[in-house]
């Protein structure tokens, strides 16, 4: 089983930009491991402020390539957080891309 | 023309609500009027009415007119907090209130932003661990609720003077109440520039605070932004008020919101919440 490529979110984090500029880069990172064929966990601890916008980058990337559904089924595409607000709005925004991609 | 305020303007749903219908004939004064803000006679005055008028003045100034705000003249520690907080120098080029540094600061200085930087939001919080150390889920939800405000006026306000932001601690009440408004479009127009049937009432008010409505400013919005800093509010057992257009959202503790129409519109968008702090150990002296 290949080891999942570890994106650490925090150390992307340049301080004059907005939340949408990090996740762009997390989501480079992130879409350069899955087009790898690697798995990939997005670290998102100690990211006080991720608001929807910033998980809403990184999820859009993905599903321009990939079906998000099968990779967070199927566990290639995990993400580890360090509070229940920043689980809440990681999970409602892969509800809103899950209902769109199934709607579409 | 003048607007005379008097009474309380607390971090208060009915006081916000009354100054915002206070407010309203300005909004439709012409190019290169004069207009004035009477405050002498307010008995006290929060971020949340502080942030209104700054807003309510700059966006007046972008029209050509010649706004200004008369300071309160009553219990010293209002007109302190007016100082600190910049009221009068919000818009005067080049002025700064005082005290910003002095680490018994409570306030977080009426500021501009354009965008929703992590700093902005990072500074405010900053502020609050001053005072108090919070705990890791109290810190996420104060600064998440900023992000979501500050980054939905950057997405969808088209407003002429961007945000305005400031804030207060509380140590008595073990609260932050934070006030953002922008003098852009304002969420129905907005909307209901995807959703026509959207533009009046309180339809629009009530999609985004439920969330998935969205007018897709950005490719990759999935109108989730008002939605998530409701439930963190709420989450928190916070309190929140957000007016635009004609309409107005409120939320008091844990209960649900109530979402009525406004008695005079507010052309762009006020977001106010009180977020209760729970500390996980009182400071170093």
């Amino acid at each position: 089983m290949n080891t999942a490529v570890l994106v650490i979110s925090r150390d992307l984090v340049q301080t004059d930009d907005g939340v949408v500029a990090t996740g762009e880069r997390v989501a480079a990172k992130v879409l350069s491991a899955l087009d790898a064929g690697s798995s990939v966990a997005v670290d998102v601890t100690g990211l006080r402020g991720a608001s929807s916008s910033f998980f809403n980058v990184i999820l859009a990337s993905v599903v321009q390539k990939h079906d998000l559904g099968r990779l967070l089924d199927a566990q290639r595409l995990t993400f580890k957080t360090d509070s229940r607000v920043q689980l809440q709005i990681l999970q409602r925004s892969i509800e809103a891309f899950r209902a769109r991609a199934q709607s579409a | 023309m003048r607007v005379s305020l008097d009474g309380k303007l607390d971090d208060d749903a009915r006081d916000l609500e009354r100054l915002l219908n206070a407010l309203a004939p300005i909004h439709a004064e012409p190019r290169g009027a004069t207009v004035q803000v009477d405050c002498r006679r307010v008995a006290s005055l929060g971020p949340w009415a502080a942030s209104v008028l700054s807003a309510v003045c700059l966006t007046a100034r972008t029209r050509g007119q010649q706004a200004d705000v008369l300071l309160p003249e009553g219990p010293r520690d209002l007109r302190d907090f007016c100082r600190v907080v910049g009221l009068q120098s919000a818009y005067e080029p080049g002025g700064r209130p005082t005290n910003v540094d002095d680490p018994a600061c409570d306030t977080f200085p009426i500021e501009r932003f354009d965008r929703a930087t992590w700093d902005l939001s990072r500074r405010v919080v900053a502020l609050v661990e001053r005072h108090t150390v919070l705990a890791p889920d109290a810190e996420t939800a104060l600064q998440t609720s900023i992000q979501e405000v500050i980054q939905n006026v950057e997405d969808h306000s088209d407003s002429p003077i961007g945000g305005v932001i400031c804030a207060r601690l509380d140590p008595r009440l073990g609260e932050v109440s934070i006030g953002v408004v922008d003098g852009g479009v304002g969420i129905p127009a907005r909307i209901g520039q995807v959703f026509p049937e959207l533009r009046a009432g309180t339809a629009a008010i009530e999609r985004v605070v439920a969330g998935g409505t969205s007018s897709r400013s950005r490719p990759n919005n999935m109108g989730l932004g008002i939605s998530n800093l409701f439930s963190v509010v709420q989450a928190t057992a916070g309190r929140i008020v957000l007016a635009s257009g004609d309409a107005l959202a409120q939320s008091d503790g844990a209960g649900p919101t109530h979402v009525r129409t406004l008695a005079r519109a507010f052309p762009g968008t006020c977001i106010c919440f009180s977020l209760p702090l729970t500390c996980s150990a009182a400071p170093t002296p």
